[in-house]
C-alpha cells in the first residue's frame, strides 16, 4: 500500500539532493515532505503530489493506485536514486550540479546515448563519481548524466536517464 | 436497449460495399445526419492532426514559437490552445518539445469534454475512462496543477501509458488505478466534478480507425450497456449538485442522446454546455445540437443542449458531449 516516507527515508533523499549540490536541501525538502508518497516494500517508488491531492488521500487511498503524483525515484538498501521527474525537480533547485550541452549532442542524449562531457562541468563529487543534472543550450531539463563511473570512459557524460524514456519505454 | 436498424436502400448498400463499410451502419447514419454524403466524403480523408499546448510545463506562447522555430506550421483549431498540424518536417510526437511535455497531441474535439467539465482549482474530480491521458492532462492544466484527480483506467498497459503521461506533462495532482471505475465508489469521496470519456463503438474515429467500418450492431448493445453503468457510477460518487461530463467519439444516439435520456431518469438534469464550448466555431461551424427526433424514441428536448463534432463540419474526428448536474436531494 500507499504510505509516508520515514524519517530515515527523507535522509536518503536528502543525500541524493546534496550529491546534486543543491544549496538548500533541507529546505527544498521541506516544501514538498508532506506531499512525498511510498509504495510499501523495497525497492520502494518515491511519489511527490500536490497539496490538494494530498489532502484528499489524507492517510492514504482505500484502494491500491498504480501510481499518484510524479515519481521522485526509489529508496533502496537506505539510498534514493533519482526518477526523471525527482530530477527534473532538483533540476530547478538552486546550485543543482548542472552540465548543458550542445544541440547535437542533446539529440543523442535524448537517444539514450553517452555523450563527450563538456569542458567546463564544475567539481566532481568526493567519491570521483559525479551525478549532473542535464540540459540543453536553452537550460530546458534533458535528463540526469554521471561521470567518473567505471563503465564508461574518463570525459564521457553516461547517460542514467533521459526524456526519451517517455518514447522508448513510457507508452 | 433497442438498437435501432434502418434498411440500407440499394444504392447505398453498393456505395457501402465498395468503400468497406457495413452498409447497415452508413443507413442510420443518414438517418441523424441529413448531410451524411459530406460526412462520408470526410470520413474518407486522413485524419488530422492537432496538439493542446499544455501550460504546466511552461509558457504555450514560447512552445509555439519553439516548434514555428522548427518549422512545425500550426494554426489555431478553435478550442483554447488546440493547433492544427499543418506541416511537421519531423514527427510532432518526437520533439524535445514533446518530451518535456510541452504540447499533448491529441484531437481538437477531444478537449470538448475538459472544456465542458470546466474544473476549478480545489476540486476534486474523479475521470472514469482516463487513458492515455489527454483529457487528464487538460483537466489538470485548466486547474493550474491544484486539483485532485482520480483517474482509472481498467486495462493495466494503458494504465502505463496514462502514468507515463502524466509524468512527462507534469500533472502531480493525479492518482491513478489500473481497476474498473465501478471501483470509484469504494473510496468514499463526494466528488466535484466527474468525466465519463466512455468506451464506444468509435464511429467518429473511422478516419483513424478503418477497421471499424465494419462494426456491427451488436456492438451498440453491448457498449451502451457498459456506459450507463459508468453513468450509475458517476451518479453515486458525484456530491449532490456536482457536475458529470459525458462524452463519446461515436455518432451513435444509443450511445449518446439515449445515454443522457437514460441518465436523466438516474438523477441527473442536462446542463448548457459552457460558453466556451457554445461559442466554438470548428471548421467555422458551431456544434450540432445533441439529436431528439430518432425514429421509434422519446427523447427529452433538454437532450439538445448537448453536442456532436463531426468531421465533414468541424475539421475534426467525431465526438460527443454532455453536461451534466446532479439533482440535489
Amino acid at each position: 500500500m500507499i504510505g509516508r516516507l520515514e524519517p530515515a527515508d527523507l535522509d536518503a533523499v536528502r543525500t541524493a539532493l546534496e550529491d546534486l549540490t543543491v544549496s538548500d536541501p533541507a529546505k527544498a525538502l521541506a516544501l514538498i515532505h508532506e506531499n512525498l508518497w511510498k509504495t510499501a516494500g523495497e525497492p520502494a517508488i518515491v511519489f511527490r503530489t500536490n497539496a490538494v491531492l494530498s489532502k484528499a488521500l489524507r492517510a492514504g487511498p482505500s484502494i491500491e493506485p498504480v501510481a499518484l503524483g510524479v515519481r521522485m525515484g526509489e529508496l533502496k538498501g537506505g539510498r534514493f536514486r533519482w526518477a526523471l521527474e525527482g530530477a527534473r525537480w532538483a533540476a530547478g533547485l538552486a546550485g543543482a550540479r548542472t552540465v548543458r550541452l550542445d544541440e547535437r549532442f542533446s539529440a543523442k542524449f535524448l537517444y539514450g546515448r553517452d555523450v563527450p562531457a563538456p569542458r567546463r562541468v564544475g567539481p566532481p563529487h568526493a567519491s570521483g563519481v559525479t551525478l549532473y543534472v542535464v540540459k540543453d543550450r536553452v537550460g530546458s531539463f534533458l535528463g540526469v548524466g554521471r561521470l567518473g563511473s567505471k563503465a564508461v570512459p574518463a570525459r564521457i557524460l553516461e547517460n542514467l536517464i533521459d526524456l526519451g524514456w517517455y518514447l522508448r519505454e513510457g507508452g | 436497449m433497442r438498437v435501432l436498424r434502418i434498411p440500407p436502400s440499394p444504392a447505398l448498400r453498393r456505395w457501402s460495399q465498395q468503400h468497406g463499410y457495413n452498409p447497415e451502419l452508413v443507413a442510420r447514419w443518414g438517418a441523424f445526419y441529413p448531410d451524411v454524403g459530406k460526412l462520408l466524403e470526410a470520413m474518407e480523408r486522413p485524419p488530422p492532426v492537432f496538439i493542446r499546448l499544455n501550460g504546466l510545463r511552461g509558457s504555450p506562447k514560447d512552445t509555439l514559437r519553439s516548434l514555428e522555430a522548427k518549422e512545425f506550421k500550426l494554426q489555431p483549431a478553435g478550442p483554447p490552445g488546440s493547433y492544427a498540424v499543418l506541416e511537421q518536417p519531423m514527427s510532432v510526437g518526437a520533439t524535445e518539445e514533446y518530451l518535456q511535455g510541452r504540447y499533448y497531441v491529441q484531437d481538437a474535439s477531444s478537449t470538448l469534454a475538459p472544456l465542458a467539465l470546466d474544473p476549478r482549482p480545489g476540486e476534486t474530480i474523479a475521470d472514469l475512462c482516463a487513458a492515455p491521458g489527454g483529457k487528464t492532462v487538460h483537466i489538470a492544466d485548466q486547474t493550474r496543477g491544484e486539483s485532485a484527480i482520480f483517474a482509472f483506467e481498467l486495462t493495466p498497459e494503458r494504465a502505463r501509458s496514462l502514468v507515463s503521461n502524466l509524468n512527462r506533462c507534469g500533472v502531480d495532482g493525479a492518482i491513478v488505478f489500473a481497476q474498473p471505475a465501478q471501483e470509484a465508489t469504494r473510496l468514499g469521496i463526494e466528488f466535484d466534478r466527474v468525466l465519463i470519456d466512455a468506451p464506444c463503438t468509435g464511429e467518429g474515429v473511422l478516419q483513424r480507425d478503418p477497421s471499424r467500418r465494419q462494426g456491427h450492431l451488436g456492438e451498440y448493445e453491448a457498449c451502451a450497456k457498459a456506459q450507463s453503468e459508468l453513468l450509475r457510477t458517476a451518479h453515486s460518487i458525484l456530491k449532490p449538485g456536482g457536475i458529470a461530463v459525458y462524452s463519446t467519439c461515436t455518432l451513435a444516439p444509443e450511445e449518446n442522446e439515449l445515454q443522457v435520456a437514460g441518465a436523466m431518469e438516474m438523477g441527473f438534469e442536462v446542463e448548457a454546455l459552457p460558453a466556451v464550448v457554445q461559442e466554438l466555431r470548428m471548421g467555422g461551424n458551431a456544434l450540432v445540437p445533441g439529436v431528439t427526433s430518432i425514429p421509434e424514441q422519446t427523447v427529452p428536448p433538454e437532450v439538445a443542449r448537448t453536442a456532436h463534432a463531426l468531421p465533414h463540419l468541424h475539421g475534426c474526428l467525431g465526438f460527443y458531449v454532455a453536461r451534466l448536474r446532479k439533482v440535489a436531494g
